[in-house]
């Protein structure tokens, strides 16, 4: 595949993926990494896997011969109009032919349009020209929807990216006059070969002088090609009543043609080959652009994929817990006992707990914990609450250190500090609570110090 | 170990629950890395994230599970040894990770150590709004026995409830003398730079990595402001260069409004999802994916006065801005159709809301026909709202759930030049006698030099420009 079609690829599967529904590119992506190691190199393989899946391949097929055709029936209907100008302005033979009428009536037209598109270099145009607009809606219309009509914007959107549109429809312009004047020319040989024309020019008013410059002018340089130029007599004569002689008509038929193919076919057919010159030029410094937003999501994309995660094996079981067996009831030795682990009991929770209730130490290091322990197992209470700051997450260590807690009083409940911090984490402590065993109304420190005083619940 | 064969490897340490995973999240700026959720023990293994660079992995972080028990952890491990070999702190953790028994009890924690272990650096993440805790002490000196240049990461530093000082303190009891403030849900612009800065600091022999990786972070957040910035443009030459002729009769030219208006909403959609795209979010995961172009604040409808005035872009004002810069209506059909005076009133009028109308040219004229275009404002609404979406997307955390919400903030409207940019669309808007002759031969304006002049001027936003820059702290 040419460079250029890859890069048409490409810029129509973005185009594609900018619309609805999403591609699935999942299959594209893998054969991209595995195509090439640059960005380019990947975007254009994963652009061929998705305009392949997406039926965009046959759209370029179909484009490109919409195109091909197009210009085709254009250059055939040129051939066509060529010959009609030709024979209208050479007549049917009975006339004699009015070499320097004819000469202009085949040549302006042509020349003029030339011009200016030579002179539309002059306008900073990158475009290409009041033709080239009809031919791309004409061909926009024919491509209708869907793919086609994605194909089609692909290469439109490529050929401004190139600044390659003047030069593309410049040779399309071209090609189409050149067949008109291959038309003219190819007319002239037959009307020539098969009819018996004879010449004349004509004038009111100019002297002889005049016509046999302009004709010798002309005929210079078609001359140097073999074209013969009547000679100065034979101008003279042909003035006004047409000369029948042999030699004076075949001189002037190939003057005529000579004019035709040296100001018309050989200027055309130079455009034609600089406008495909510059075409291949341009086309040639295209490059795919890996720092657009496209290019670069699509790298981001493809560099995830690369840079895939791995983990070290499978994720550890979720924890279990025991359930918390407290002592039996005769066991006890005390009434209440109010632990707080990892947190700080406020003012207003220490003057709400009864005087003759046990408050252990903060529990936070190792060394705590074990006294803690030791103290509880001693005093063995009825009822024993700890304080958490619901802040905290309930990890192994405080979860360990409540159960180990939790078993050396007859019943346990657990009040949770700041419950009403942006912070607290209440589901989840609620659900480490429920997994051990203990009741998860915890919030309220009114009912949980009413409980802890003895009064039910 | 040269860099240039393997990978440095860092593992993200830290007690659970502190945003470890959303640490790396933002600094990946892979929003789908690992699972985040408030519960301990979200993250149950250990997953590894690459950082490339030139196309190889210079970097990998490890994502570990948070420590749970430090403080049995630490007791369980005190307890190794035989009483006569005097042990240190690493001695006893490489015991502790050939112990079986310990594999069951503390799996997690295993996990981590191992990881530790393997690892070339630590970054152990605290969250600063916490208490220092013995749990937390403990684990330092876990870390610490695991003889790898620890890097405290202090998070949550933007909260008010935060307070670093006490963490210093305790770091530096435990020798770690540098530290690094870092938000993972509102990271600092250059968090990713400041990041790899800090750590080549502490890892001196591997400083030319890091400032390669610093200034590829750099890179990448330039080409991505431009990449952005020229998509934006294109999209404003396309929605200036809408232009369709009806038929001069008040159904036809409603009904081609409705048309038009709904062509510049999906335009904007497709810039609005490349956009996220190339910043690696999406539609989907953020914004109501349907309503999304109806409610909200930047997604509001680009056609209502409302946007348009909290925007700080007033009706009106494009075209008489435009006319400053030479840029509306030519002679030529201001005099035969619609004055200069008619279209902005016209604009301001509800009736044709956002969309300009006056006669292109004569012969639609004769022919009984309007051009209608979309109005100055309109185009300059789309522009201020996008660059600020590009703005908001570059500072956004890959790890922040709430949406990208942009502020009214009424001085952002004047964040860039809005008549060099109506001046830049000018040539595709087609309002100038110029014009109007060369189109008469035939040319049409370039879109890729309207493009490319649109988005010099867009690049000056003041929004952007601390994007641009390098923006070392």
């Amino acid at each position: 595949m040419l460079k250029f079609n890859n890069l048409w690829c490409y810029e129509a599967v973005r185009l594609r993926e900018q619309r609805p529904p999403a591609v699935d590119d999942h299959k594209a992506n893998e054969q991209a990494l595995a195509s090439s190691s640059d960005l380019s190199g990947r975007l254009i393989a994963r652009a061929q896997v998705l305009a392949s899946d997406t039926g965009l391949q046959t759209a370029f097929v179909e484009a490109r011969s919409a195109m091909r055709y197009s210009a085709l029936a254009v250059s055939a209907l040129g051939l066509l109009a060529g010959i009609s100008a030709a024979m209208a302005s050479l007549g049917d033979s009975t006339q004699p032919v009015n070499v320097i009428w004819a000469l202009v009536s085949l040549l302006l037209l042509p020349t003029l349009m030339l011009l200016i598109w030579l002179a539309s270099f002059m306008v900073s145009s990158e475009t290409g020209g009041w033709f080239g607009r009809i031919w791309q809606l004409t061909l926009g219309r024919l491509l209708g929807s869907g793919s086609r009509a994605i194909a089609w914007q692909a290469w439109l959107a490529l050929v401004q990216q190139a600044r390659s549109e003047r030069w593309w429809l410049g040779l399309l312009t071209h090609t189409i006059w050149f067949s008109v004047l291959l038309g003219m020319v190819l007319a002239m040989f037959t009307a020539f070969s098969l009819r018996h024309y004879t010449f004349v020019w004509q004038t009111t008013w100019l002297s002889d002088g005049v016509f046999v410059q302009f004709a010798q002018a002309v005929g210079a340089w078609p001359s140097s090609l073999g074209f013969t130029v009547p000679d100065v007599q034979t101008i003279r004569d042909s003035g006004n009543v047409a000369l029948d002689a042999p030699g004076a008509r075949l001189a002037w038929a190939n003057w005529l043609i000579g004019a035709v193919v040296v100001f018309g076919l050989l200027p055309r057919l130079l455009a034609m080959m600089a406008s495909a010159l510059m075409l291949r030029h341009l086309h040639r410094r295209l490059r795919l652009r890996s720092d657009d937003a496209y290019a670069l999501a699509i790298g981001h994309k493809l560099e995830r994929l690369t840079a895939r995660s791995q983990v070290d094996g499978p994720p550890g079981a979720q924890e279990s817990w025991p359930q918390i067996l407290g002592i039996a009831p005769e066991d006890a030795r005390t009434d209440a006992v109010v632990a707080v682990l990892e947190a700080s009991l406020g003012d207003d929770v220490h003057s709400q707990v009864g005087v003759q209730t046990t408050i252990l130490p903060p529990i936070d290091d190792r060394a705590s914990r074990k006294q803690a322990q030791e103290r509880l197992s001693q005093l063995k209470p009825k009822r024993l609450l700890v304080v958490v700051d619901a802040r905290q997450t309930p990890d192994r260590g405080l979860i360990r250190t409540l159960i180990g807690l939790g078993s050396q009083a007859v019943s346990t409940r657990v009040l949770l500090l700041h419950p009403e911090d942006a912070r607290a984490r209440l589901p989840v402590w609620h659900e480490r609570l429920e997994a051990i065993g203990l009741p998860t109304d915890t919030t309220s420190s009114d009912v949980v110090l009413t409980w802890l005083r003895g009064n039910s619940p | 170990m040269s860099q240039m064969d393997q990978p440095l490897r860092i593992a993200v340490v830290g007690h659970t629950n502190t945003g470890k995973t959303s640490l790396l999240r933002t600094l990946t700026r892979d929003r789908l890395f690992g699972a985040v959720n408030d519960a301990p023990g979200t993250t149950r293994h250990v997953q590894s994230a690459s950082v490339m660079l030139d196309g190889q992995p210079a970097l990998v972080w490890y994502d570990t599970p948070g420590i749970e028990d430090s403080v049995a952890l630490r007791d369980y491990i005190e307890t190794i040894g035989d009483g006569v070999t005097r042990l240190d702190g690493h001695d006893r953790i490489e015991r502790f990770l050939q112990d079986p028994i310990a594999q069951t009890t503390f799996e997690q924690e295993h996990r981590v150590l191992v990881q530790a272990m393997q690892s070339d650096a630590l970054l152990y993440v605290v969250d600063a709004r916490d208490r220092v805790l013995a749990k937390h002490r403990d684990e330092l000196y876990l870390l610490q026995a695991c003889a790898r240049p620890v890097l405290p990461v202090l998070s949550f530093v933007a909260s008010p409830q935060a307070d670093t000082k006490p963490w210093v303190q305790v770091f530096a009891r435990q020798g770690m003398h540098m530290h690094l403030l870092f938000d993972s849900v509102s990271p600092p612009m250059n968090g990713q730079q400041m990041m790899y800065d800090t750590l080549g600091q502490l890892l001196a022999d591997h400083r030319p990595l890091f400032s390669a990786l610093s200034r590829s972070v750099v890179q990448q957040r330039r080409d991505r402001v431009n990449a952005a910035i020229e998509s934006l443009a294109g999209l404003c030459v396309t929605v200036a260069s809408l232009n369709v002729m009806v038929k001069d009769e008040t159904d036809a030219i409603e009904q081609a409004i409705t048309k038009q208006q709904d062509g510049v909403r999906a335009l904007e959609k497709v810039f609005v999802d490349q956009t996220l795209s190339l910043y690696e979010f999406s539609l989907q995961d953020y914004l109501p994916a349907t309503e999304g172009w109806s409610l909200g604040q930047w997604q509001a409808d680009v056609f209502s006065e409302k946007t348009l005035a909290a925007l700080g872009i007033k009706l009106g004002t494009g075209a008489a801005v435009g006319a400053a810069a030479g840029a509306v209506v030519d002679v030529l059909s201001a005099g035969l159709s619609l004055g200069t005076g008619t279209l902005i009133g016209a604009a301001a009028g509800s009736a044709w809301q956002g969309i300009d109308r006056f006669g292109k040219d004569i012969a639609a004229k004769w022919r009984g026909q309007r051009a209608l275009m979309i109005s100055d404002a309109v185009v300059l609404a789309i522009a201020t709202r996008n660059i600020r979406l590009i703005a908001a997307l570059e500072q956004r955390g890959h790890a922040s759930y709430r949406p990208v919400v942009l502020d009214n903030a009424k001085d952002t409207a004047t964040s860039f030049d809005h008549a060099a940019l109506l001046a830049a669309l000018a040539p595709v808007r087609q309002q100038s006698v110029k014009h109007e002759l060369l189109s008469l031969m035939g040319s049409q304006p370039s879109t890729v030099a309207a493009t490319q002049a649109a988005k010099q001027v867009l690049m000056q936003a003041s929004v952007l420009q601390p994007l641009t820059v390098d923006g070392l702290h």
